[in-house]
Parts: structure tokens; sequence; C-alpha cells
């Protein structure tokens, strides 16, 4: 772990914002997601949309085909005995056509990313409908 | 009415060669490599050779613009090679596939290409700029069976594949980034990637070795191992054919066809020689005329042979009487012929094609 806080860099922004996302979205009624990306140049996770999508459908559109990304999602879930329960967590979008510099870079920022944005569980997901089935998993799970 | 131009290269099958756009290099698949020759006056001297491949190599094609060369094998991968000062430099291309690849053709645009495999898919394989990779898309559905070859539409979205369960199919190819929208076309109009435009069978269930559009896109023929051939015209997507028009012929099944003109096919295969067929939509198709015909072949050298000498000389050698030489058919191709592919003449108007065949010949044909 300690390695990789030396490689990669988050800036104070970045923190701050996915402090902020984590904080406030635990009372949201939508669900609410942000992507983050990493600069292959200067190896800095960033935010690389608003965090405006609403749904996994939105989320799946958005996610790019042949680049991996990482996806901090709030989702509400009714559970089957009534509860409501917001789950944090994250996704690791790792499709099949990537090449292995990318795949490299991704999983060794995933413990990073992970512990930095404090989420529960990280769902690996690597195609369009892995994306669409995180609702049944998540329900499954709690 | 120009003579054949016969190469014999060396003495193993040739399983698919491909020209470059000038004619004067000409890659030919050679066991598990790929021989470069460049012409030299009226043969081809070898050139460069190409080296990545494991197993045996089943398809070579040349983009004409770009140059560049792609190669496929049964060691499930497919290779780029692009000229560079110090020779041809490979780049893997990961096709995701878990069985043989049989087939490889660029599209018209070269920007991308599509690989038939024996994995029941077709991987259709694109540059991505922005990682700097060759990425492939599966073509899935419906196809169960071995994809035995290839033929790009001239829009270079629609692609036309024969399979090893007697159908040939149309799909779309369209990649969102890489491919214009295309113009409507009689095949269909918003073909979002994996629409299958067309599905046609062969009726005896014999596999379908070659497709081919025409050169308007217009129509569809395939060649199917029942010894037919079949030219599909659709109508409108999603509404039965104008037309579907078979020919049987009494010949040993063909394995490639091209076509010379909107109205001319030209099919060749396990009988050795090139088959003329001629039609259209409305007066239907008919098998015109053989090319290199081993009928008309009079053996006017070997006659001169038979003196009593030359029998007496056969008696001794071979125990024969008689001075026919069936050691040889009489065809220039010596064993099937396996690829044809145009050489010379706009992708209308065809005056000239080149074969290859298990007997390691090249030979470029006249149409007429």
């Amino acid at each position: 772990m300690a390695s990789e806080s030396r490689l990669y860099q988050i800036s104070t922004d970045t923190r701050a914002r996915l402090r902020k996302f984590r904080l406030n979205t635990s009372r949201a009624q939508s669900a609410q997601a942000l992507i983050l990306s990493i600069d292959k140049k200067s190896f800095e996770i960033q935010p690389s949309t608003g965090d405006v999508l609403a749904t996994l459908e939105d989320i799946a559109d958005a996610l790019p085909e042949h680049a991996p990304r990482f996806v901090l999602l709030s989702y509400p879930l009714t559970l089957g005995d009534g509860r409501l329960s917001v789950p944090y967590v994250m996704l690791n979008w790792m499709p099949a056509t990537v090449g292995s510099e990318l795949r490299m870079l991704y999983a060794g920022a995933k413990e990073l990313v992970r512990n930095t944005a404090e989420v529960g569980k990280v769902l690996d997901v690597a195609e369009e409908e892995d994306v669409l089935a995180v609702q049944e998993v998540l329900a499954g799970d709690s | 009415m120009s003579v054949p131009e016969v190469n014999l290269l060396f003495h193993e099958p040739i399983a698919d060669h491909s020209f470059s756009a000038d004619r004067n290099l000409l890659a030919v698949a050679r066991d598990s490599r790929v021989q470069l020759y460049a012409r030299s006056g009226n043969g081809f001297a070898l050139q460069d050779e190409l080296a990545g491949h494991d197993k045996t190599v089943t398809s070579v094609d040349i983009a004409p613009q770009s140059g560049k060369i792609v190669t496929c094998s049964q060691d499930r991968n497919a290779l780029v090679w692009e000229p560079s000062p110090t020779g041809w430099k490979p780049t893997l291309v990961l096709l995701r596939i878990n069985r043989a690849a049989t087939h490889v053709r660029w599209s018209p645009d070269e920007t991308k290409f599509a690989v038939g495999s024996g994995a029941r898919v077709i991987a259709v394989c694109y540059f991505e700029e922005e990682n700097d990779w060759w990425v492939s898309k599966h073509l899935k559905k419906p196809l169960r069976t071995t994809v035995l070859s290839l033929n790009w539409h001239p829009n270079s979205v629609l692609l036309a594949a024969g399979s090893a369960d007697a159908h040939a199919r149309v799909f779309s190819a369209f990649i969102k980034g890489v491919d214009q929208r295309p113009e409507p076309t009689v095949w269909g109009e918003r073909l979002p990637f994996n629409t299958v435009c067309g599905e046609f069978s062969n009726s005896s269930g014999g596999w379908v070795h070659s497709v081919a559009f025409s050169p308007s896109g217009n129509a569809l023929a395939y060649a199917a191992h029942d010894s037919s051939i079949t030219v599909v015209y659709p109508s409108a997507p999603e509404q039965p054919p104008l037309s579907v028009v078979s020919i049987t012929t009494q010949m040993l099944p063909f394995t490639s066809l091209i076509w010379a003109r909107e109205d001319q096919i030209i099919a060749a295969g396990h009988d050795c020689h090139p088959v003329v067929f001629q039609g259209d939509m409305n007066g239907g198709w008919t098998q015109a005329y053989s090319i290199d015909d081993p009928a008309q072949r009079q053996d006017s050298g070997e006659g001169a042979e038979s003196s009593a000498l030359n029998m007496f000389r056969q008696m001794d050698l071979k125990g024969r009487t008689t001075s026919v030489d069936d050691t040889n058919l009489k065809t220039i191709h010596q064993n099937t012929i396996s690829t044809i592919r145009p050489y010379q003449g706009e992708p209308g108007n065809v005056s000239k094609f080149s074969s290859t065949g298990v007997d390691g010949r090249i030979v470029i044909f006249p149409v007429a």
C-alpha cells in the first residue's frame, strides 16, 4: 500500500470530492455514481465525469468500451424484508479487450482507491451486462 | 486472348495469397510462415519471410492503400505487419478466440479487418488510437459452427460469412467511432453491430466454402460443397429476397469464387481449373465456359511422342504399352485451387485473376 501511494497521485481536491460524495449520498433517493480514471502520464487518479449518473444504464453508457475505470456507486435499495439500505461500493470496470499495460496500472491502484474512498465492497465488472446486474448482486448480498 | 502466367513457387500447399496494390509484392502463406515475393521479370523472387506464427498460417491479406499485411493462423492469433526501414514489424492482435482462425480480410476502407474462426465467432478488429492497441469485437449470434470464409461489402460495414452449417449470412459489423453511418442498402438501414441482415442456406447441407458480394453490393453469391453456386438478390430488409438462383454443376465442389463483373462469376476448386458463370437476376444464371479447360487441351505435345521408339522405351521403363502420361493432370494446376483473387481491372470489370492451390503454383489467368 505504501508503494502505491508514492506512485499514484490523488490531489486534495479529489480527496475532498470523494469524501463529500461518500457523506452526502447516504441519504439520497436515487443512485449516484462517480467515475474515476488514471492519467497515463502523471499517474493521477481523477474523476472523469461529473457525478450526474443516476441509473445503471447511464453508467454502462458512460464507461469506455476498451479502457478500465473505477466507479464509486451509491445505490439505494429496499431489501426483501422492507429495510432501506444504501450500499456504497466500487465497481472495477475492466473489459476483456484491455491491454496488459493498462490492466497493471489500474490493478495497482485498486487498493489505494478502495481505501481512500472508504467503500464497503469492490465488484469486478467486465461487460455491460455485469454493470446492469449490479443491483441483483447488491440485493442478494445485503 | 492472352496466355496464363504460371509460376511454381515451391512444392508445398499455398493456403492463401495476396498481392499488393501495384502487384509487385506477393504474400504467400507457406506452412507457419508467410513468404513475400517481389516481381522479377516474368517470375517472382523471394524477398522476405514473416515468421511470427507457431502453427499453420491459414490466411493472408495485404491492404491496398496502407500496405499493411494481416495474417491469421491456427495458433488462434492474428498479426498485423507494418513495413519499416528495418523490415516488417508484427503487432499481435488479441482475438480472444479459443480455436483456430480460418480466414482474414481487410475492409475496403482498411480501418478494420474481420477474422473468421473455428470458435463460432467472427472477430472484427480495429485500432484504438487512445490505447495504441488493436481491439476486437465478436460477432457471435447466430453462428454455431466454424466460419470458413468472409467477404466485405463495398461500404465496409456489411460482412458476408460462409460457415460449416451450410449457411451464408450477412452481418453488420458497424463499429461506433470507426465507421460513418452507411447509406441505406437493400440489406438494411439502421444496422447496429451483430445485426443479421440475411441468412441463406444450402439445401443439400453442404458447407459454404466461399461467399462474395457483387461489385455493386446488391447481390451475394456463395459456393457450397454440393458443387453449386447460389446467387441471392435481396429486395429489402426483413423481406424475402427478389430471387435466389442456384446453379448445380456436375463438377467437383468449388472452394473459391469472385465476381468479375456484375453479370459474371468465376469459381475454382477441386477440379483444378476455373469456371465462368454468366447471368443476371431476370435471365437466370448458367455455367458459361471453363478457363484452362482440360477437355480442350489437345495433347499435341504428347502425340508426337507416340513413336515406336517411345513405345518400347515406356515398356522398358514403366512396364506400360501406351505412352499416355497419366501422372500429370491436363490442367495447369496439378491440385485443388484454394484461392482466387482479382488481379487486374477495376472491381466491376476484372480482366485477370490470380489463383493459388495445393500444388504450390501461382497462375494469373485472363478472364476472357
